[in-house]
């Protein structure tokens, strides 16, 4: 039998008999818990330095779990945080995971909610950890170079970010849960996924949850054989058997039916699985890509997203930032579909001129890059010349002041 | 009716003390019982008490930590009411607070008592 590496626990909770609840828990896990009732113990905690993990409760005698998040982040503190909040303060797991909480549990929990949501984040750190890159820099890290991480533009603090996760998780099986409005990109940060990693050469299959009908999604993941319902005149393979040795990207999961969402638990568990109408149990080597534009949380707690498949698949979380937090992405990534559009449309197109750059900047591009690119796409259709210019700008762009500063110039 | 399968029933949560009785000593699971019992009678009181005083500063936290508990707990009736004490409070409504502290009485008392049961 190998190993099994204790870890220390920190748990910072005032309430007596949910820490001690909580510390039961985990006894016979190899983790060793520390208590701690207050924030400013946790800090101090911190300092001593012997902590794998904090459980923090968001509620202290002395100070907000955000408080002590914001305290770590001030002094450089570096332990994983998971906090702990209670149903519907989903705002508030929200808030803490922005704050660099790595990842949150609903109150009330059970032991084996508790176990998973460790181990995931043990699983996440391991994978972290064999990049040195994606550590916590003692020095500036080295920018990513965007076009090391497939198809993406810009070198913003937020997509280098994205980046070292993507590079970091790459090479292992773990599932990823990417998060994003529409237009930002999730989809190819799960191709992107795909290609850096050993399983490259078999084939990352999208299913986007929201665009199939209902009665059709299981046997789009599943198959089906003939005969299974009209219309299955042939036996068909679904998503699971053609990803087979490769990724299974699963593209608006919070669209999916709960009752199928039942089944994909089972299936993310064992990796088997039986075509619609078939008796036979097929096994598969998948690894699991989910990605929704909402707010998983939100979905959790109105019952429309199960916990336990969130959990299975929220391993390594990856949120891609709209194109409005990544103000110094925004040129380069117009200049890169200006001169892709200008080739498709053999146009001579070259450049951006300094007010629409500024307008750009300044807008808050709502559709994220997708609709940076269908603005390019249009000026590059409707319009001649070798520089875009304000007045070829479609709405609702055209309708926004250019910056005061280029009026002056004139 | 078995009291951790009682205080499970009446809750949208699950049964978070039933494994922990498979899984403790009988002598330590009664102690987290009890623990539980004190505990919450403590905050109940504490709610009761503050409340009288127009503290609701105290009411709001004293009903967070009841929630804390009797949601952990599976006691669905208690762990609504202490949440609904706690919002209001902590939107400044504390006459909608004050109007639902007596009927948090009886739903403490069921969950003291069915705790009771499963401590013996």
């Amino acid at each position: 039998m190998s190993e099994v590496e204790t870890r220390h626990v920190l748990l910072v909770e005032d309430t007596l008999p949910l820490a001690k609840s909580y510390i039961e828990f985990l006894k016979s896990s190899p983790y060793t818990v520390e208590h701690v009732e207050t924030g400013r113990k946790a800090l101090n905690a911190l300092k001593r330095g012997e902590c794998d993990v904090m459980l923090l409760d968001i509620n202290l005698p002395d100070m907000s779990g955000l408080d002590v998040l914001a305290r770590m982040a001030e002094t450089g503190m570096t332990c994983p945080v998971v906090v702990i909040t209670a149903h519907g303060s989903i705002k508030l797991a929200v808030d803490a995971m922005r704050a660099g909480a790595a990842d949150f549990l609903v109150k009330p929990f059970n032991a084996q909610r508790l176990k998973i949501a460790l181990a995931n984040l043990f699983e996440r750190l391991a994978i972290e950890a064999e990049r040195p890159a994606s550590r916590v820099e003692t020095r500036p890290p080295e920018p990513a170079q965007p076009e090391t991480v497939t198809g993406f533009i810009g070198s913003s603090p937020a997509m280098q970010s994205v980046y070292r996760v993507i590079e970091a998780a790459a090479p292992s099986k773990a599932s990823v849960f990417i998060t994003g409005e529409s237009g930002t990109g999730k989809e190819l940060a799960a191709e992107a996924i795909h290609r850096a990693g050993p399983r490259r050469d078999k084939p990352i299959i999208a299913l986007n949850c929201a665009a199939v009908p209902r009665e059709l999604m299981e046997s789009e993941i599943f198959g089906h054989v003939k005969g299974a319902f009209s219309g299955a005149v042939t036996d068909r393979d679904g998503a699971a058997a053609l990803a087979d040795g490769g990724t299974l990207f699963l593209d608006e999961l919070c669209d999916m039916h709960l009752d199928l969402q039942a089944k994909l638990l089972r299936f993310l568990q064992d990796q088997s699985f039986r075509p619609v109408g078939g008796t036979e149990l097929k096994k598969v080597d998948l690894r699991f890509i989910a990605a929704t534009n909402k707010e998983p949380l939100e979905e959790v707690a109105e019952g429309r997203l199960r916990e336990d498949l969130y959990y299975r698949l929220h391993v390594i979380p990856i949120y891609m930032p709209p194109l409005r937090e990544r103000e110094e992405d925004v040129i380069d990534i117009a200049q890169h579909l200006l001169a892709a559009a200008s080739l498709e449309e053999n146009k001579p197109f070259a450049r951006l001129s300094e007010e629409v750059k500024a307008m750009f900047r300044a807008y808050n591009w709502p559709g994220n890059v997708r609709q940076l690119q269908n603005v390019i796409r249009n000026i590059v259709v409707m319009h001649e010349g070798e520089t875009v210019t304000p007045e070829m700008l479609p709405a609702p762009l055209n309708r926004i002041a250019v910056p005061r500063v280029f009026k002056a110039v004139g | 009716m078995a009291g951790v399968a009682h205080l499970a029933s009446e809750a949208a949560g699950e049964d978070t003390l039933g494994p922990l009785r498979d899984h403790l000593d009988p002598k330590a699971f009664r102690e987290i019982v009890e623990l539980y019992e004190t505990t919450v009678r403590d905050r109940a009181d504490a709610i009761a008490r503050a409340a009288r005083t127009g503290d609701f500063d105290m009411v709001r936290r004293s009903a967070h930590d009841l929630a804390g508990m009797c949601g952990q707990l599976g006691a669905a009736r208690a762990t609504q009411l202490a949440r609904r004490i706690e919002g209001a409070c902590a939107g400044g409504k504390g006459h909608d607070a004050l109007a639902l502290i007596p009927e948090l009485a009886p739903a403490v008392a069921e969950t003291l008592r069915a705790l009771a049961e499963i401590a013996r």
